[in-house]
């Protein structure tokens, strides 16, 4: 506190800026939001005769070959954690590479999804195929959409990061989002999945 | 015995709505169970934004303890 001409000021400074609470804030009424779709999901399966909750001919969606994208959206998560810290701690350079490392993880977890969704679709399973089908491509997909944003979100960052007009609460913003994608994935791809 | 008997009311009155068939989605179709999944869902939609939130609020409270940290600027940048 300091003291000037009768006019008193604190130096105080945000406990977590702005930007970050927002994106908290945010990410709270995101949660919300798959949470109610899981739960419709969950209710419906419940209620539903066996035959009636599956997909058409017989075909189940391919929880294997997830698996693989699964693994990739969590390494990039793990891999942004790790550019948090060199950013915190070296500096911007030192972070740069491992940002677009997990952008690109992303970005390939995004492109098996969608070459996962090009298999089903030719094989008959759409939206209106079935009860499963019309679920797995709505939560399945809203995610991809968040995946996709978090994405453009984080590539801006690393352009920004690169040319050196990248702020903290920027990079902290599109960093929280990519976490709440990557951590809410495990809990669609064991519910929808299996 | 107080204890005993509020423990013994508390379970009657859990498990009255079933013996009354007061429960709205016991009686409905599927082999699957309904009414757990619905008591799931309700538990799991009840209790999450409210530990979201509560989270949040800590998080904050346990930051606020650790303002004797400095902080960088807002738009500085890391060299």
């Amino acid at each position: 506190m300091t003291t000037q001409a009768g006019i008193v000021t604190t130096d105080r400074r945000p406990v977590v800026p702005n930007s970050v609470l927002g994106m908290l804030i945010f990410i709270t009424t995101e949660v919300m939001f798959f949470a109610g779709l899981i739960s419709a999901f969950t209710i419906t399966r419940a209620g539903a005769a066996p035959l009636a909750w599956s997909l058409p001919a017989g075909q189940v969606l391919p929880a294997g070959e997830t698996a693989f994208n699964s693994a990739a959206l969590i390494l990039s998560g793990f891999v942004l954690i790790y550019a948090h810290w060199r950013y915190r701690d070296a500096g911007r350079a030192a972070a740069s590479t491992p940002l677009l490392v997990a952008t690109l993880l992303g970005t390939l977890f995004v492109a098996l999804q969608g070459r996962e969704w090009w298999g089903l679709l030719s094989q008959g399973v759409t939206l209106q195929s079935s009860t499963l089908g019309a679920f797995f491509y709505v939560i399945v997909g809203t995610h991809a959409l968040h995946a996709i944003a978090a994405i453009i979100g984080l590539a801006v960052a690393w352009q920004r990061m690169r040319q050196g007009t990248l702020t903290r609460t920027f990079f902290y913003g599109a960093e929280a989002f990519w976490y709440f994608v990557v951590a809410i994935w495990p809990v669609i791809y064991l519910r929808v999945y299996f | 015995m107080i204890y005993r008997a509020l423990f013994i009311a508390m379970l009657l009155i859990a498990a009255a709505p079933a013996a009354a068939f007061a429960c709205a989605v016991c009686g409905m179709g599927g082999p699957g169970n309904n009414a757990g999944a619905y008591f799931g869902m309700t538990l799991a939609l009840s209790s999450l934004p409210l530990l979201l939130i509560g989270g949040v609020v800590y998080w904050i409270y346990r930051r606020s303890d650790e303002g004797s940290v400095p902080q960088p600027d807002e738009h500085s940048l890391p060299r």
